[in-house]
């Protein structure tokens, strides 16, 4: 919901491209040093003036490393700026080329969110929660983390569309949270809600059906794969892991899981996000070549592995669809459910498991955090990728953004040298929505739905 | 009965203190890093410092029985901590939470007891009657029947069908009673219905044993009719055990409510419980809980001295 309130001081454009927003122009004056310069006029929605001493005190904010933001290590060492009311100058410790589109993310606790310090300072940390003060298309009638949250329109934001109308369209925004998607789907057909925004690959074919509905569908926002424990026997091998790619056929996953929504997994990035590299190699379904290695690895008659998932969605499913798929290679593979924390947990730092089937969103703009993420954070204990992480160092020193994809195809390339997780599928991301809801758009930087432009016809 | 009352009275805070060691060393024992379930298992980009910052600032580190010892000191005061997830005083929270649970809990017992004292009732007159067997077989199908189920064949039928009722949200009695109506029907149709099916089965069984005795042989021997001996003889004596079953019935009120409460998209005490086990919030679940077990501990209490109100026979000593 931060979005609807909290605009971020950038915005990542449809072709993934960093755009203006609060902030209206920027300048990399050096490698170390980044200078913002903002939009005359800005107001928080309590009349503040949005200065640059507002973003100053933003940005310490976030930088808390227990109460700030999630990516609150990107702000460490960073000193802040402000030489004059509209310019706020930060000087890294160390040249960073994606921190500027760590400015189009606000959500969830992005370092680009943007408070009110005389707001937070009446309120209290505890009451600013429950109250934001921000500046965003829309701002805070009522907020319930759990229950139905209100926003209505922002009169002072400043923002128009091509013909100069005014934005936001719509006067007022309900938030509810319902847990049961068959509840949400119900609430969907009734017109109880307009936008079903975790929506479930089955539900489609029925809201499809219905033509007062509609279904936003974006192919490869989501992946869902398979990540080894290399530094496990057996898993350790690289030839067993190899022998597992080939061994699982991606075709199939999709046509039981995903239909005409989803394609196979082809890497860690997918055709969404601008440095995905079509060139690099990758795993399809061999069979043969499955058990050749197999044999290379020392299991001519397969063996016992097990794999950790979650109890929620499809993911048992596709547990048992992998399963059923390795016992044709011998492989006896376990699945066992755990709660989303728990399975990480017994995979990652327990070692429980030599096998994790989970899944993520995939970024359309610059992936150097997804892969951060990835193949540093996500790694079994121990485990590291030292070739990886060093592109990834060397990415964040290289400005220059053709030379820096080169540097990702090359991380994407070594991802299947290394054969460290199956990319099974490309999943889309999915909302339904009363067909007479116009306008609606995925957000390009995050999973959120931009209602900046939605209307609803009469 | 003073003496009792006093004893009683005196066991709860025992009673209590030993739930709250029972409750803090089993929500410890949940599997899960509540660290974790606060950044997100798969998005996390915090460094392992990071990570142990946040979990040493939420006093994770700290040994258990300090861990422990500061939270039932807090408790003492009145104060049941800080929730991992909302940042937020957990007391404030709950106290929010408290107006839906209950007005989903007496709008469904009293559903449950006006169906199933007088389904009970009509069973056991007409005793092996058709009848009796239907209103049989509807308790036992009462009792099988998970909520969860019953409320999704209600949303279809009242919502997605008839169009009726709203499917999610609540709106509080005090505010729109017409609007909160609306919303608490199927909930309170899906929890009171199910629980109903217990108070039947009780209420059927004591009438039945009520009607054999001599005192009703009498009343009808009198001459008064079978309505007037059912209603103003029988069912007054039956309806003694069933005080005692429709007050034990908050155990299953409260757990019914978390599941219905997460269908029904209602922010009441049941559902937060749900969201601080999935999220391991453990000063909110602590919380929850403990509020849970100290209404039921008080409910029983009332409940046995309702009975011996009621019944002048029953004397504790």
């Amino acid at each position: 919901m931060t979005h609807l309130y909290a605009a971020p001081l950038l915005e990542l454009g449809d072709d993934a491209t960093v755009t203006p927003n609060l902030v209206e122009a920027w300048e990399q004056v050096d490698e170390t040093t980044l200078s913002l310069t903002l939009r005359d006029g800005l107001q928080f929605t309590d009349g503040t003036s949005v200065n640059a001493e507002a973003v100053r005190y933003s940005l310490q904010r976030a930088a808390d490393p227990v109460k700030g933001a999630s990516d609150s290590d990107w702000l460490q060492g960073v000193s802040i700026t402000t030489p004059n009311a509209r310019t706020v100058l930060l000087k890294f410790p160390a040249p960073n080329a994606v921190f500027l589109e760590a400015l189009t993310m606000n959500s969830p606790g992005g370092v680009a969110a943007i408070v009110s310090p005389t707001a937070f300072e009446r309120l209290g940390e505890e009451q600013f929660n429950q109250q934001p003060v921000s500046i965003g298309p829309f701002k805070v009638e009522k907020l319930e983390f759990d229950g139905e949250s209100v926003f209505v329109r922002n009169e002072g934001w400043p923002f128009t569309d091509a013909r100069g109308a005014r934005l936001p369209y719509l006067d007022r925004v309900r938030v509810r949270v319902i847990s049961d998607t068959a509840v949400s789907v119900a609430e969907l057909e009734t017109g109880g809600i307009d936008v079903d925004y975790v929506f479930l690959n089955e539900n489609v074919p029925r809201v499809r059906s219905q033509p007062n509905l509609d279904v936003m569908v974006e192919i490869g926002a989501l992946e869902q794969s398979i990540i080894m424990n290399f530094v496990k026997a057996p898993t350790n091998i690289k030839a067993l892991r190899q022998a597992i790619c080939y061994g699982l056929d991606r075709d199939e996953f999709v046509a039981t899981f995903l239909g005409d929504l989803g394609n196979p997994g082809a890497g860690p990035l997918t055709p969404v996000n601008r440095a995905y590299d079509p060139n690099v190699p990758t795993y399809t379904y061999d069979e043969g070549k499955a058990r050749q290695l197999l044999s290379q690895a020392g299991f001519p008659n397969g063996l016992r592995l097990g794999i950790v998932t979650y109890t929620s969605g499809v993911y048992p499913k596709i547990g048992e669809l992998a399963q059923a798929q390795l016992r044709r290679l011998g492989i006896d593979l376990t699945v066992d459910s755990r709660e989303a924390t728990v399975a990480g947990q017994e995979f990652r730092d327990e070692g429980k498991y030599e096998l994790y089937l989970g899944g993520s969103g995939v970024p359309k703009g610059d992936p150097y955090p997804y892969f951060l993420s990835r193949y540093v954070g996500a790694l079994p204990r121990g485990a590291e990728l030292p070739e990886i992480k060093r592109l990834l160092d060397q990415a964040l020193r290289t400005f220059d953004v053709e030379e820096r994809d080169k540097l990702y195809s090359e991380i994407q390339r070594l991802d299947f040298e290394t054969a460290t997780r199956v990319w099974l599928m490309q999943a889309p991301r999915l909302a339904a929505h009363n067909a007479r809801v116009r306008g609606i758009r995925w957000l390009p930087a995050g999973s959120a739905i931009d209602l900046q432009h939605a209307w609803k016809e009469a | 009965m003073t003496g009792y009352l006093v004893r009683r009275l005196a066991q709860l805070p025992v009673v209590a203190l030993l739930v709250t060691l029972v409750l803090f060393v089993v929500v410890r024992m949940l599997p899960g890093d509540p660290v974790y379930a606060l950044i997100g298992e798969d998005d996390s980009g915090l460094t392992e410092e990071q990570i142990e910052a946040r979990r040493e600032a939420l006093g994770l580190n700290d040994p258990l029985p300090v861990q422990y010892g500061r939270w039932l000191a807090d408790v003492a005061r009145g104060d049941l901590g800080r929730s991992f997830l909302y940042e937020t005083p957990v007391t404030g929270e709950i106290l929010e939470r408290v107006p839906p649970t209950v007005q989903l809990a007496v709008a469904s017992l009293a559903v449950a007891a006006a169906v199933g004292i007088p389904a009970g009732t009509i069973a056991a007159v007409k005793r092996n009657s058709p009848l009796d067997v239907l209103v049989t077989l509807t308790a036992m199908f009462g009792i099988a029947i998970p909520n969860f189920w019953f409320s999704i064949m209600l949303i279809w039928l009242f919502v997605v069908t008839l169009g009726w009722f709203p499917a999610s949200g609540f709106v509080g009695v005090w505010e729109q009673p017409v609007q909160s109506l609306r919303y608490m029907a199927l909930p309170v149709t899906a929890l009171g219905l199910t629980l109903s099916a217990s108070i039947m089965r009780h209420t059927r069984s004591s009438v039945l044993e009520v009607l054999s005795q001599d005192y009703v042989r009498t009343a009808r021997a009198k001459g008064l009719q079978g309505r007037t001996v059912v209603v103003r003889h029988a069912l007054r004596s039956a309806l003694l055990p069933v005080v005692t079953v429709v007050g034990l019935q908050l155990g299953s009120l409260l757990a019914g409510s978390v599941i219905i409460e997460s269908m029904f998209a209602i922010p009441g005490l049941g559902r937060l419980a749900v969201q601080s086990v999935n999220g391991r919030d453990y000063p909110m679940l602590q919380g929850v809980v403990l509020l849970f077990t100290i209404s039921v501990l008080l409910v029983n209490l009332l409940t046995d001295i309702a009975y011996a109100l009621l019944d002048p026979r029953i004397r504790y000593s």
